[in-house]
C-alpha cells in the first residue's frame, strides 16, 4: 500500500498520519462527551489536548531514541526532527498522565479521577486506530512468517516489503486494533454501569474506570509486544521488552491500589494473600513461556496461548480486587 | 448609545423610582400621630397641650426624598446623582468602555485553547508518521559506490570477449555483484551438496583449481571429523564452499571454508535492510532472504553501542574507546582497528573512505592479527574468558576466509576461550581473525538451515548477519 496519502506544496502527508490524528480526535471527542455530561468544562480538554500531545511526543520519542539509538544522530535530533523514527507507546500514556496533573494542578479541574475516568474509553479508542495505522508501514508485525496462501491476509497476517520481495507476518497489529476496540465498548459500558456503584468505607469512585483500562491494557501488551518483531529494548536487557516491562508492573500497579483499597474496606487478609499468590503464579508462568518462546521459536502457538491465559488470569485477579472494594450490589426484587 | 436613548433609559430609571417611592410612605408620615385625648365632663383632667407636630427634619442632599431613596433600603443604595449628573456620569463608562461590547475572559480563553488544540492536530498530521521513511539502502542517491560505469564497461567487455574469444583462447569471466543490490544472484541448486566421502570433496577442490589461485586449502582429507558429522559444500565458478566439524580440546568445532572470486561477494546483510530498523530475524531467514550461500552471524549491533559500525559504506557509529573495529573493503579484505584508535573526529570516516571500507563490525577482540594469534586479558563484550559459544570470522589469504563456531553437540560440552580459539586459529594459518557474537547468536547457515548446533537448538533472532553470495547470475538473470 502507497504510504503517502497526498502531497501539499511538497508537504507530504502520509496515511499513518492522517490514522493516528483520527484516533486522537477520537479519544478527544468521546473524553469530551463523557466529561462535559458528567459536569466537566470545555477549557479543561482543550487544554489537554495539546498538553497531551506535547507530553507524549517527547517522552515517547525519548524512550525510542533510547531504545534505538542507532536511528538517531542525537537525542536533540530525535525531539525535533520527525522525519525518521517511531515512538514508543508507553510514553504517550505517561505523557497522557502528566498532561492530566497538569491541568489539576492549574485548576481547570478539581478531579483528576473523574477526568482519567473519561479519558479511558477514549484512550482505548484512539489505540486502537493508531494501532491500525502500522498497516501502511513494515511496523509491529510478529515474528511468525505466515506461509500457507490462504492464511496470507488480514486479520491473520499482513505483508512486509523488503528487498528480496514479500513476506507474510502475522498481523500483530491489526489483533491490537480489534482488540482495543472491544476494550473501548468494554469500558464505555463499565462507565455507565459500574462507576457510580457504591464502595465499602467510602472507597473513592473516581478512577476506577482508569485503572482497569490501564488493567486490561497492560495485560494485552505483555503478550503482543512479545510477538513483535521490532519491539523495543532497553539497553541494559536485550529479553525483555520495554512494553512487557511496563506492562508488568502496570498490572502490579493496580493490584497494589486494589490491595490497599480492599484492606480499608474490611476484606480478609487471606483473601488477599490468596489473590498475590494466584498473581504472581500468573505473571511467573508468562515469564517462563517468555522464556521458552525465546529459546524455542517453534513452540510459538502453544507459548503465546499459555502466556495469553497467563495474562488474563492476572487481569482477572486484579478485578477481583477491585470487586471487593464494592459493595455489593442490591437485589433487583428489594429495589422494586 | 445616543443622547437619545441615554435620556430616555434616565428618564425611565426616575420615572420607575417615583412610582416605586409613592407607594411607600414618606419618612414623616412614619412617626404615629399625637393621640386624641379622650372626651370627658367630670373629671377635670388637666388640660394637656397638644403635642406639636414634630419638625420635619431639615432637608440634607443625601436625605432628599427621591424615588431611588424612596424605593431601596438606606442602607444599601445611595441617592443617585441628578438627571444631569448621571447622565454624565454614563456618558464617561461608555467612553471607558470604548463603546465595544464588555471582553468575555471565558470565551476569550477557550478560543485560544481551541485555536492551541487545532495547530497541535495540524501538526501531529504533518509531522508524526512514524517508521514510514525507513527506506532501503540499495538505490539510495546519497550512498556513494565504487562500481562505476567504466568499471561495469571493463566487466562486460572482458565477458564479451570471453564469449567471442571461446573456441581460440580461454578468458575467464568476470563476475560482480552490485554494491547496493540488497539480494545477491539466486544460487544454483545443483550446486550444492553433502558427503562424507573426503574424496568428493578432494574432486571440488580441483575442479576449482582456477577460482583457488594456488592457495591451500584449510581442509584436508586427513582432518579427524566430528563422529557422524558430514561435509557439505557448493562448488560453482566464482564461488567454492566447504563445510564440517571437528573436534578439538573436546570443542566440537564447526568451520565453513569460503572461497570467492570477487570481493563483492562477501556482504552483510541487516534485518529489515536499513540500519536501525529494530527488526530482529533468524540468520537462517536473513539468509534465504538475500539469496546467501554460507552466513555467519553478525555483531548483533542493535544490541550495544560500541564500537565503530558501518554499512554501505556509511558510518552510523562511532565509539571505538572499548572495542575492536573489523572493516571489510570492497576488495574483499579485512581490516582492523583497535580499541581507542580512530578517536579524532573524522577519523573513522577518513579511514572508510580512503580504505575503501563497504560495511564495518564492531564485536572482538582481535583474535589473529599478520599471522600471530593475540592474547586478551579482558574485554567488555563476549564473556572471552568464560565456558561460552563462539563465533569467529578469519582471513587466510586474498578472497579467501574461514568461518568458525564452537558450541555444545553430543556429550561435549566445553567450548573454548577467545584466547584458545586465536590459537587454533592461527595454528590453521589465518592471517587475519576476529571474534563476533556468541551464545545463543553463533550461527552458521546455509540452504535455510544451520550448520552448527544452535545453543538450545533453536535459533535466536538477530540483527545481521555476514554473508557470501556466489557472482554467476542464474538462468534468465543478466550478468
Amino acid at each position: 500500500m502507497t504510504q503517502i496519502a497526498l502531497t501539499v506544496g511538497g508537504v507530504n502527508i502520509y496515511w499513518n498520519a492522517v490514522l493516528i490524528c483520527l484516533g486522537i480526535a477520537a479519544c478527544f471527542c468521546l473524553t469530551w462527551a463523557l466529561f462535559t455530561a458528567n459536569g466537566g468544562q470545555d477549557n479543561t480538554l482543550l487544554l489537554l489536548l495539546p498538553l497531551g500531545m506535547l507530553f507524549s511526543v517527547l517522552i515517547a520519542r525519548t524512550l525510542h531514541w533510547d531504545c534505538h539509538i542507532e536511528q538517531y544522530p542525537s537525542l536533540f535530533a530525535a525531539l525535533t526532527d520527525y522525519s525518521t523514527g517511531g515512538f514508543c507507546m508507553p510514553g504517550v500514556l505517561l505523557g497522557t498522565s502528566l498532561a492530566v496533573l497538569c491541568v489539576r494542578a492549574l485548576g481547570f479541574t478539581g478531579n483528576a479521577g473523574r477526568l482519567f475516568d473519561c479519558l479511558a474509553p477514549g484512550a482505548a479508542l484512539g489505540i486502537a486506530l493508531i494501532r491500525l495505522s502500522n498497516l501502511f508501514t513494515s511496523a509491529d508485525r510478529a515474528k511468525i512468517v505466515v506461509t500457507t496462501p490462504f492464511l496470507q491476509h488480514l486479520p491473520i497476517a499482513a505483508p512486509v516489503t523488503s528487498g528480496s520481495g514479500v513476506e507474510y507476518r502475522f498481523a500483530t497489529f491489526f489483533w491490537q486494533f480489534l482488540l482495543m476496540l472491544l476494550m473501548s465498548a468494554l469500558l464505555l459500558r463499565f462507565f455507565f454501569k459500574r462507576r457510580r456503584a457504591p464502595m465499602k468505607a467510602d472507597q473513592p469512585r473516581d478512577g476506577n474506570v482508569a485503572l482497569l483500562f490501564l488493567n486490561w491494557y497492560s495485560a494485552l501488551e505483555l503478550v503482543a509486544d512479545s510477538t513483535r518483531y521490532d519491539g523495543s529494548f532497553l539497553r541494559i536487557n536485550g529479553f525483555v521488552s520495554l512494553g512487557q516491562i511496563v506492562a508488568a508492573f502496570s498490572l502490579l500497579g493496580v493490584l497494589i491500589v486494589y490491595t490497599v483499597r480492599s484492606r480499608r474496606a474490611g476484606s480478609s487478609r487471606s483473601f488477599r494473600i490468596v489473590h498475590w499468590v494466584l498473581f504472581w503464579l500468573s505473571i511467573g508462568v508468562v515469564g517462563l513461556f517468555e522464556y521458552l518462546v525465546q529459546r524455542f521459536g517453534g513452540m510459538y502457538l502453544i507459548c503465546y496461548a499459555v502466556m495469553s491465559l497467563a495474562c488474563a488470569a492476572a487481569a482477572y485477579i486484579n478485578l477481583r480486587m477491585y470487586r471487593s472494594v464494592c459493595k455489593a450490589p442490591t437485589p433487583r426484587r428489594a429495589r422494586r | 448609545m445616543s443622547e437619545n436613548d441615554l435620556d430616555q433609559r434616565l428618564d425611565d430609571i426616575l420615572k420607575e423610582f417615583a412610582e416605586n417611592s409613592s407607594r411607600e410612605p414618606s419618612p414623616t408620615a412614619l412617626r404615629p400621630a399625637a393621640q386624641p385625648r379622650p372626651a370627658s365632663g367630670n373629671t377635670a383632667a388637666p388640660e394637656t397641650r397638644p403635642e406639636p407636630a414634630t419638625p420635619p427634619t431639615p432637608r440634607t442632599r443625601r436625605e432628599e426624598p427621591t424615588a431611588d431613596a424612596a424605593a431601596q433600603p438606606p442602607e444599601k443604595r445611595e441617592e443617585p446623582a441628578p438627571r444631569r449628573r448621571a447622565r454624565a456620569e454614563m456618558r464617561q463608562s461608555e467612553r471607558e468602555a470604548g463603546k465595544k461590547p464588555v471582553v468575555n475572559i471565558a470565551s476569550t480563553l477557550k478560543a485560544g485553547l481551541a485555536l492551541v488544540a487545532a495547530v497541535s492536530m495540524l501538526w501531529a498530521l504533518v509531522n508524526l508518521h512514524p517508521d514510514t521513511t525507513k527506506t532501503a539502502a540499495a538505490g539510495s542517491g546519497t550512498r556513494k559506490t565504487k562500481f562505476d560505469m567504466a568499471e561495469r564497461m571493463n566487466v562486460f567487455t572482458a565477458n564479451a570477449a570471453s564469449d567471442a574469444l571461446a573456441d581460440l583462447v580461454y578468458i575467464p569471466k568476470v563476475y560482480t555483484i552490485p554494491e547496493n543490490d540488497l539480494v545477491a544472484p539466486k544460487p544454483n541448486p545443483a550446486c550444492f551438496g553433502e558427503t562424507d566421502d573426503p574424496a568428493v570433496i578432494e574432486a571440488l577442490i580441483e575442479r576449482s583449481a582456477e577460482l583457488l589461485e594456488g592457495q591451500e586449502m584449510i581442509w584436508n582429507r586427513d582432518i579427524v571429523r566430528f563422529q557422524g558429522s558430514t561435509m557439505r559444500y557448493y562448488c560453482d565458478d566464482t564461488l567454492l564452499v566447504v563445510t564440517w566439524k571437528e573436534l578439538r580440546d573436546n570443542s566440537v568445532l564447526t568451520m565453513a571454508e569460503v572461497k570467492m572470486a570477487d570481493g563483492s561477494q562477501l556482504r552483510r546483510a541487516l534485518a529489515g535492510n536499513s540500519y536501525g530498523s529494530g527488526v530482529r530475524m533468524k540468520a537462517t531467514d536473513m539468509a534465504s532472504a538475500v539469496n546467501a550461500v554460507i552466513a555467519i552471524n553478525g555483531d548483533f549491533y542493535d544490541y550495544r553501542q560500541l564500537g565503530i559500525t558501518a554499512y554501505q559504506r556509511q558510518l552510523y557509529r562511532n565509539n571505538p574507546a572499548l572495542v575492536d573495529t573489523a572493516f571489510f573493503t570492497a576488495g574483499g579484505d579485512m581490516l582492523f582497528s583497535h580499541r581507542g584508535e580512530l578517536m579524532g573526529e573524522g577519523e573513522a570516516q577518513a579511514f572508510i573512505e580512503r580504505n575503501d571500507v563497504v560495511f564495518a563490525v564492531a564485536f572482538g577482540p582481535i583474535l589473529v592479527e599478520d599471522g600471530q594469534a593475540v592474547q586478551t586479558l579482558s574485554y567488555p563484550v563476549g564473556e572471552i574468558v568464560n565456558q561460552y559459544s563462539r563465533a569467529a570470522i578469519a582471513q587466510k589469504d586474498h578472497l579467501h576466509y574461514l568461518l568458525m563456531t564452537a558450541g555444545q553437540e553430543g556429550n561435549y560440552i566445553r567450548r573454548p576461550t577467545t584466547n584458545e580459539l586465536a590459537g587454533y586459529l592461527a595454528a590453521w594459518g589465518v592471517q587475519r581473525a576476529y571474534n563476533l557474537d556468541g551464545g545463543q547468536t553463533a550461527t552458521i547457515a546455509m540452504q535455510g538451515t544451520t550448520v552448527n548446533r544452535v545453543d538450545w537448538d533453536n535459533e535466536r533472532t538477530m540483527s545481521d548477519i555476514i554473508y557470501f553470495a556466489t557472482a554467476q547470475p542464474g538462468e534468465g538473470e543478466n550478468p
